[in-house]
């Protein structure tokens, strides 16, 4: 938790027929970090005898991967998610042949196909009836409507009544069915029958021509006969669309009775594609396997266990500390810092130990904080915690309202039961629904430090209902204080600056601790953020408190406080001779002069940086007071209702406003004052392939 | 007055935010490697077209996705305009409902095309009516009424309230007498661009540069596919070429593109004028017969897919210059365009089943 967890390297050597056995096993572990042996042993690289795989393994995960790619589009277009695969799913899964697999989706897909083919032709029948119907009126008032009734949009519309020879009646609807027009038949009398026909004027010489094919006689019938034409095309309407409705929630039935043979073909399939995955990883000598990657220290022994078992002990593992090659790493980093020659790339073994973070589940928010800015290098200190302390204490200080901050908790709640509700759907969430879970738990985490922090200035909606535990900040913004530890603005600006000296204090800490554990001692004494510049900054910070102790009259003369800036300063001018061994001696006055502007002004715009810290805070209240003001403008004789909606309105604005602009300035704080002194983002993540792999 | 900064600053960060959401190049592969058009269509159900896959499933028809997509393109660009009134000043707003009326030209000249079927050649339209965008109207015109109108007087008629209605005027009649809606079509893009142009003309010198420079390539685009139109589709597509090119085109003016096609060898001349303008060595066939029609037009098509490219690679650079520009409106409008027309033809690549290396040379 303090520092990224302690890596060794393993490298596997097994008989090629174990290689199923241990690709399977370390799929299980899912601990295994894979690189390619070449890239970490120099010797190796140039070493014919070892290779990767002829391919063969790439080959057939890129085809296993289409297939399960098409059972998972099936199974989305069913509207199921994926499914999730748990450790049995490896020894005990029903073992599925790609082409029979191959087989049941085709099989499926067929029928869909066919179902498609049924709805597009049921579309089109929708669609040439849809154009009639936009032309005329709504259904109200339709049952006594006749041609003449008709003038919205009738423009287009062509209405014949009259009739046709009953037995003719199934041959004329077979016609006029393929047009935009509806045939509606009113009644009978002997052997003709009588009918509305309504279709669009455009068509008028082809159903001219159909009606006259079918000895259609025009004639006057009674009135709402149109009007029932209408209906009965509303309801035909109705029915094509309810039939069509029916065959796209077909689909979704379709696929579920296959549901559970498709996750089951899914499973198996993945876990072939992950086991071909790490086959791929493998380099292979003539009858031998190579499996090489990083772990987890902790797990070496369940490792060891699993592989000399599933291998019946035909097999080497030989183990390494991460500290082996990370130590010639730095090495190899040195050279290429100070030597001026260029050295081809490839020439240089690229040996990067991955970091793991690892952090209780419960601070997974500022972890992503955290790498969202950077992987931190492996052995450094992981900030997470730390980040945790001092993004909730900023966020808190410009944020103090336990009222608020309960609303915060809501809206975190309120999400996270988004996210739980949204968890079976196959649709993946996209754009800021990707975040929205992160972002709750986030929520929930400020909206509790606001709470603290409220109730420790006794603020509530910006009310004091409660007296204050420490200092009732609204009374100082206001200026109602005179007793107290913090009484006037000033002070809450005090407080801040040391609250910031506290921070970059502790970055400084940490990357002390970091180049000493990466043994880095040139820069842990010469760099900006290094002990000299740490001295120079903590002497800084004496002298400007006497400073401005003294009513920004004097400063101190101390002569060790004067020595603590000058001595390093002084010695800051070694930098450049000692780095370079050689060079102008007037290019190292020029270095050493920007370097010191630098950590005096570095260092000072960094700490007052903190002030913002204050200025939100204070924003905070001065903007509640304001709504209160206007409140009571607008309700001078006691508390009316415009009062209660401006007080609604205003805290509403608040905490968008204020925990927007406070969430945002914590991480800038976090990223440029705090992680600026000790961060080394030049980590890689540790990424094991396993069963929990999407 | 107020500066680029605060004109553009709202503009810009809201268009590059939408920018960010394009569809990617990986998306547009997985849809072209899809095994099924099924799958291809589920592709896009993370994206800004979920609702299209939504009425495939509803619908199972190419058509209705196709048709659900343009909607959803038109209705996104339209909301510019909302944005444009909000924080800039009268020119961006007139500019931007300019470049916004393309849409609605668009639609009319689909209608056009289905009234021109229909009136003139005597076809049935009722397969394709369905599908026509119908969300808008043009200038107070009707898609329903275009398509319906009985003969070319009904139609004039109904466009006499349009700014365009004198181009329509003259148009028709030499549409009915030629039986060919091209000159229609010209009149309009003609129309079109010369407003166009003239809108941008009110624009600051800078916003101005860059909009001539963006629209001269669109306008270089039409050309090509003016041609490629007349060499595929009519047998007199030599004669009368100036007549019907528009200037202001980036790479090439009417005169010069006259010059190239009236020689013997027409695809391999442009291709040569275009690729050198544009620093890309030519693909043209060395040896161009006359009677090699087929082979001319693919070579000018391949021109007019270069042209869309060169687009692309200026609005990159107009993105990557000054940030507070007409330029990112106008980068933003051609790479939502450019969106919907890769996703348009992946799918109907994919449902006509056509080689990936086809349907790759088509994007």
């Amino acid at each position: 938790m303090i520092f990224t967890k302690r890596m060794v390297y393993l490298t596997a050597v097994t008989l090629q027929e174990y290689s199923r056995q241990l690709s399977r096993e370390l799929l299980r572990l899912g601990l295994m970090h894979f690189v390619d042996i070449r890239t970490i042993d120099p010797v190796l690289s140039g070493d014919s005898a070892i290779k990767v795989p002829k391919g063969e393994s790439a080959a057939r995960h890129t085809a296993i991967a289409a297939v399960r790619r098409r059972v998972e589009v099936l199974l989305n277009v069913g509207g199921f998610p994926r499914p999730s695969i748990g450790e049995d799913q490896l020894g005990h899964g029903i073992p599925v042949d790609k082409d029979d697999a191959v087989r049941i989706m085709e099989n499926l897909e067929k029928q869909v196909d066919k179902i498609r083919g049924s709805q597009r032709n049921l579309q089109q029948q929708i669609n040439r009836l849809e154009d009639v119907r936009r032309h005329l009126p709504s259904n109200e008032g339709n049952r006594f409507l006749d041609t003449g009734g008709i003038t919205q949009g009738g423009a287009f519309l062509q209405i014949q009544t009259g009739s046709i020879p009953a037995d003719r009646l199934e041959s004329l609807e077979q016609k006029i069915i393929q047009y935009p027009a509806v045939l509606n038949r009113i009644n009978e009398q002997g052997n003709r029958c009588f009918v509305v026909i309504i279709g669009m004027k455009r068509n008028k010489h082809d159903i001219d021509q159909i009606l006259k094919d079918h000895d259609f006689s025009s004639e006057k019938l009674p009135a709402g006969s149109t009007g029932e034409t209408i209906n009965e095309l509303d309801n035909k309407l109705s029915r094509l669309k309810e039939e069509q409705r029916s065959y796209a929630e077909f689909v979704p039935k379709l696929v579920d009775r296959s549901r559970s043979e498709l996750e089951q073909v899914w499973r198996t399939l993945r876990v072939q594609e992950l086991q071909y995955t790490i086959e791929s990883r493998f380099t292979e000598t003539k009858r031998a396997i190579v499996a090489s990657g990083w772990l987890p220290a902790t797990t070496r022994k369940t490792v060891q266990t699993a592989l000399v078992h599933v291998t019946e002990g035909h097999i080497s593992l030989e183990w390494h500390e991460a500290v082996e090659f990370q130590g010639k790493k730095i090495k190899n980093a040195e050279k290429r810092e100070t030597s001026e020659d260029h050295v081809p790339d490839g020439q240089i073994p690229l040996i990067t130990v991955p970091s793991q973070l690892a952090n209780p589940r419960i601070l997974k928010p500022f972890q992503l904080l955290v790498t969202n800015y950077g992987i931190p290098a492996y052995g450094t200190v992981d900030p997470t915690t730390l980040v945790a302390l001092a993004y909730l204490a900023m966020f808190g200080l410009m944020f103090g309202d336990a009222g608020h901050g309960l609303v915060l908790i809501l809206a975190g709640l309120a999400g996270l039961g988004w996210t739980r509700k949204r968890a079976g759907s196959p649709t993946p969430a996209s754009g800021l629904a990707t975040a929205i879970p992160t972002l709750s738990r986030l929520a929930l985490w400020c909206g509790g430090a606001a709470v603290v922090t409220g109730i420790l200035f006794g603020s509530y909606f910006g009310m004091s209902l409660l007296p204050p535990l420490w200092f009732n900040y609204h009374g100082v913004v206001a200026g109602h204080i005179e007793a107290g530890p913090i009484k006037s603005i000033f002070d809450i600006l005090r407080l801040t600056i040391f609250f910031g000296i506290t921070v970059i204090s502790l970055g400084l800490g940490i990357n002390w601790l970091n180049l000493a554990r990466q043994k880095r001692w040139f820069s842990l004494f010469f760099d900006k953020t290094g002990l000299l510049g740490g001295i120079i900054y903590g002497a800084g910070v004496i002298i400007s408190a006497r400073f401005a102790s003294s009513g920004f009259q004097t400063l101190p003369d101390s002569p060790i406080l004067l020595s603590l800036v000058v001595v390093p300063a002084l010695v800051l001018f070694l930098k450049s001779p000692l780095k370079k061994r050689g060079g102008n001696p007037l290019w190292w006055l020029m270095e050493w002069m920007i370097e010191l502007l630098e950590i005096f002004s570095g260092y000072l715009a960094n700490t007052l940086s903190f002030m913002r810290v204050a200025g939100l805070g204070i924003a905070h209240v001065t903007l509640m007071i304001a709504f209160f003001q206007i409140a009571k403008m607008a309700s001078p004789e006691g508390f009316n209702i415009w009062a209660v909606i401006i007080m609604v309105l205003g805290n509403a604005l608040v905490i968008v406003l204020e925990g927007l602009s406070a969430g945002i300035q914590s991480l800038r704080l976090n990223y440029y004052e705090f992680f600026s002194k000790h961060f080394q983002p030049s980590g890689v993540e540790y990424k094991p392939i396993s069963l929990e792999e999407i | 007055m107020s500066s680029s900064v605060s004109i553009y600053a709202f503009l810009n960060a809201k268009l590059r935010a939408r920018i960010s959401t394009i569809i990617p190049e990986e998306t547009i592969r997985q849809m072209i490697e899809a095994r099924s058009f099924e799958e291809t269509v589920h592709i896009l159900n993370s994206s800004i077209y979920a609702p299209a896959v939504k009425a495939y499933e509803q619908t199972g028809d190419l058509l209705m996705t196709e048709l659900e997509i343009e909607h959803i393109q038109q209705s996104t660009l339209r909301e510019t305009s909302r944005y444009t009134q909000q924080f800039t000043n009268p020119a961006i707003i007139s500019f931007t409902s300019m470049v916004l009326l393309r849409f609605d030209l668009v639609n009319l000249k689909n209608a056009l095309r289905l009234w021109y079927e229909r009136a003139i050649r005597g076809c049935s339209i009722e397969e394709k009516l369905p599908y026509l965008l119908r969300s808008t109207g043009v200038q107070g015109l009707s898609v329903e009424s275009v398509v319906n109108a009985v003969s070319s007087d009904e139609l004039i008629a109904l466009t006499m309230n349009a700014a365009f209605a004198p181009i329509i005027e003259n148009a028709l009649p030499l549409v009915v007498k030629e039986r060919s809606l091209f000159p229609l079509e010209i009149a309009l893009d003609r129309w079109y661009y010369e407003t166009l142009k003239s809108s941008a003309a009110n624009l600051s010198s800078r916003d101005r540069a860059i909009a001539e420079r963006l629209i001269g390539i669109e306008i270089d685009a039409i050309n090509v596919n003016w041609i490629v139109r007349r060499h595929a589709f009519y047998t007199d597509g030599e004669k009368d070429h100036e007549a019907t090119l528009l200037a202001g085109g980036l790479i090439a003016n009417p005169g010069i593109l006259e010059k190239a096609l009236s020689s013997n060898q027409p695809a391999r001349q442009l291709a040569q004028l275009f690729g050198e303008r544009m620093g890309i060595p030519s693909e043209a066939p060395k040896e161009e017969k006359e009677s090699h029609t087929g082979q001319t037009a693919r070579s000018l098509a391949f021109l007019e897919t270069l042209l869309q490219q060169q687009l692309l690679y200026e609005c990159r650079r107009v993105l990557g210059g000054y940030p507070f520009t007409i330029g990112v409106v106008l980068a933003y409008f051609a790479l939502k365009q450019q969106e919907a027309r890769r996703v348009i033809t992946v799918l109907n690549g994919k449902y006509y089943e056509i080689a990936t290396h086809r349907l790759e040379a088509l994007l």
